[in-house]
């Protein structure tokens, strides 16, 4: 009896090593580069001596600030048209796919699967040919579109599978217009998995740099201009900047675990 | 006999040669229903029948091939669901689970955009006569299945509607809470004097409630009439088999001594109704199961002989399932006496043939 228990406890200190190592394997680099851009040695940042020079300079570089505006505009505008876009495939998919619901998601799923590279090359091609469309905020923000659209599909077909569509036929039966009922309804039902997507495909077009490198020309963004400027070799700004990214990443995924987090507990009352 | 008979002035509400077609199938065909102001009326029909069809049709969730609506005397058959002023009651209830038990009551009347003082007003009126006392800041989830049913019932009645369609309302409900549901449903339209619509599968349930009975079957109306004279006077062989528990017999019934005789037992009744066909006419005799005779076999007389097989007590009343000769097995339903018969206890089954249904066969 005496041994079983040692042995429990001892799996549990293993799973909880196993759990650090895990751990370190996923974020030491994030942190190194954080510690990095936070230290006046940024090529050997240990042990730590702290400064804040290089956002200060990062600070009062132009191009990085012009390219970071680009950047969270094209994030924005991608997030919120392959949300809206995504949602009306669930909805149709969900409501009117009927036998062939699940061919219809498969296709709605399938650029998934495309390398950005390819997506971003081909865009630009296309456009150019077709629409005589030189790169530019506009066709990077729909080729980023095209490709955050198949995320935002999959992560609202799983949340709203499990809607009831029948509650906005009781909503309508209670006197609400159509509009009202998913005002009303169907929105504070759904809103975790809309927000969800709205948050992923921001994320995936603000980091995302293959698309917009290809359809923007000399518009920089920050990935480009990350990119660019390594081929003069590491500076500690780009360090900084990319904490600053990291940082920004991070605070939209603990908004999304939170309103998980919220939403569990609604349903577990 | 079985129509509405409500004179001269037009029905409250009229449902005129309804059709609906999905596809290459009949969901409801040339159905026609007048409804009266102060009606209940039971929809009963089998799954498939198209009941749930016609209830959806009524509250614009669905719109018919062919066919008008009237409430009140006004075409609504190109209204959408929401201006039709309408209550509606599911079977799954679908409170809306992110509202309050109070928003949820509150919802069709903020929808239809009534005064604030109006809202409190109907809020404690539904409050008190549904008995959600205590409940109204609770959240769907918390309450059990009886008192969301009573919250789904308020929330369809806040607004004084038109008239309250009800879509198997109980039958998520334990048998118990059924019975006492239905009599508060039953309580609460006479209370309000609107027409109730009430679609159930389960014949019981529409004969406890309504005043009137529609069956459906197939998409089409069977029978219409007070829930008494279809019960009784089951116009089809369908309704005789669907409503009331009842026994089903082959026979043959001969014009010329005007008796039906029962093809696998030795038994023949006197029957005066002619049937449609001359000559021997093959024809269905129903027997409700509570009006079967039971005697002991030793006492002579015509009668069925068979043998009690089991017993199952069901409080005032006994059912006796009998093995016939002919390997059947029949269900006799008595009211309890002191010492019910044994099992084993030889009998004879007869009826009284004015209480018996003779149809026609082979429809």
């Amino acid at each position: 009896m005496y041994a079983q228990a040692s042995n429990e406890r001892l799996t549990k200190w293993l799973m909880g090593a196993i759990l650090v190592v895990a751990y370190a394997f996923l974020y030491m680099p994030i942190v190194h580069i954080l510690f990095a851009s936070l230290s006046s040695r940024p090529n050997f940042p240990y042990p730590p001596e702290f400064d804040y020079g290089s956002y200060i300079r990062l600070y009062t570089n132009t191009v990085y600030q012009d390219a970071f505006l680009n950047s969270l505009i094209i994030a924005t505008c991608t997030s919120i048209l392959s949300t809206v876009l995504g949602f009306l495939a669930t909805v149709g998919v969900l409501r009117f796919g009927g036998r062939n619901a699940l061919l219809y998601a498969a296709f709605f799923a399938g650029p998934l699967f495309v390398s950005e590279i390819l997506l971003g090359i081909s865009s630009m091609s296309l456009y150019y040919l077709v629409f005589e469309l030189q790169g530019n905020m506009v066709t990077a923000i729909i080729a980023n579109s095209v490709h955050c659209f198949s995320f935002c599909f999959l992560i609202m077909a799983a949340l709203l599978y499990r809607y009831d569509w029948r509650m906005n036929e009781a909503a309508v039966v209670c006197g609400a217009s159509p509009a009202r009922a998913f005002y009303e309804v169907m929105l504070p039902l759904t809103w975790s998995g809309i927000l969800g997507s709205l948050i992923v495909a921001f994320v995936l077009s603000l980091n995302g740099l293959d698309i917009s490198f290809y359809l923007l020309g000399a518009t920089p963004t920050m990935p480009s201009v990350a990119w660019g400027a390594l081929r003069y070799g590491v500076k500690p700004e780009l360090y900084a900047l990319s904490s600053i990214i990291n940082i920004l990443v991070f605070a939209a995924i603990a908004v999304l675990y939170l309103v998980a987090r919220s939403d569990r507990k609604q349903q577990v009352e | 006999m079985y129509q509405s008979q409500n004179g001269t002035d037009a029905p409250y509400i009229r449902i005129a040669n309804i059709s609906r077609q999905y596809g290459q199938v009949r969901a409801l065909h040339d159905l026609s229903i007048d409804i009266d102001k102060h009606e209940f009326i039971a929809i009963l029909g089998p799954s498939g029948s198209g009941k749930s069809t016609l209830l959806r049709l009524i509250a614009g969730l669905d719109r018919p091939t062919a066919g008008r609506i009237f409430f009140d005397g006004a075409d609504v058959t190109d209204l959408p669901p929401h201006k039709r002023g309408i209550g509606m009651v599911f079977q799954e209830f679908l409170l809306f689970p992110h509202r309050t038990v109070r928003e949820n009551l509150a919802f069709p009347l903020r929808m239809t955009k009534q005064p604030p003082k109006m809202i409190l007003e109907r809020l404690d009126w539904a409050e008190s006569i549904l008995s959600l006392n205590g409940l109204m800041d609770r959240y769907p989830n918390q309450l059990s299945g009886g008192q969301q049913q009573r919250v789904a019932l308020g929330r369809g009645l806040v607004t004084h509607p038109t008239l309250l369609l009800l879509d198997e309302p109980l039958a998520n409900l334990d048998r118990e809470l059924r019975n006492e549901m239905e009599v508060e449903i039953r309580r609460y339209q006479k209370q309000l004097g609107i027409p109730f619509v009430y679609v159930t599968h389960n014949q019981e349930e529409a004969l406890s409630m309504s005043d009137r009975v529609a069956v459906i079957n197939g998409g089409k109306l069977e029978a219409l009439g007070e829930r008494q004279l279809i019960y009784d006077h089951p116009p089809t062989p369908f309704v005789a088999r669907f409503v009331g528990k009842s026994t089903r017999f082959d026979g043959a019934f001969d014009a010329a001594s005007k008796r039906v005789d029962l093809q696998r037992y030795n038994y023949s009744f006197p029957y005066e109704e002619v049937a449609e066909r001359k000559g021997n006419a093959r024809v269905e005799v129903f027997v409700k199961n509570e009006r079967f005779e039971l005697l002991p076999s030793r006492s002579g007389g015509a009668g069925i002989p068979c043998t009690v097989a089991d017993v199952v007590l069901r409080g005032p009343f006994v059912e006796y399932i009998l093995e016939t000769e002919a390997d059947e097995r029949i269900i006799a339903v008595q009211p309890k006496r002191e010492e019910p018969l044994a099992l084993g206890t030889k009998l004879s089954l007869s009826w009284n043939p004015s209480q018996c249904h003779v149809f026609p066969a082979g429809r």
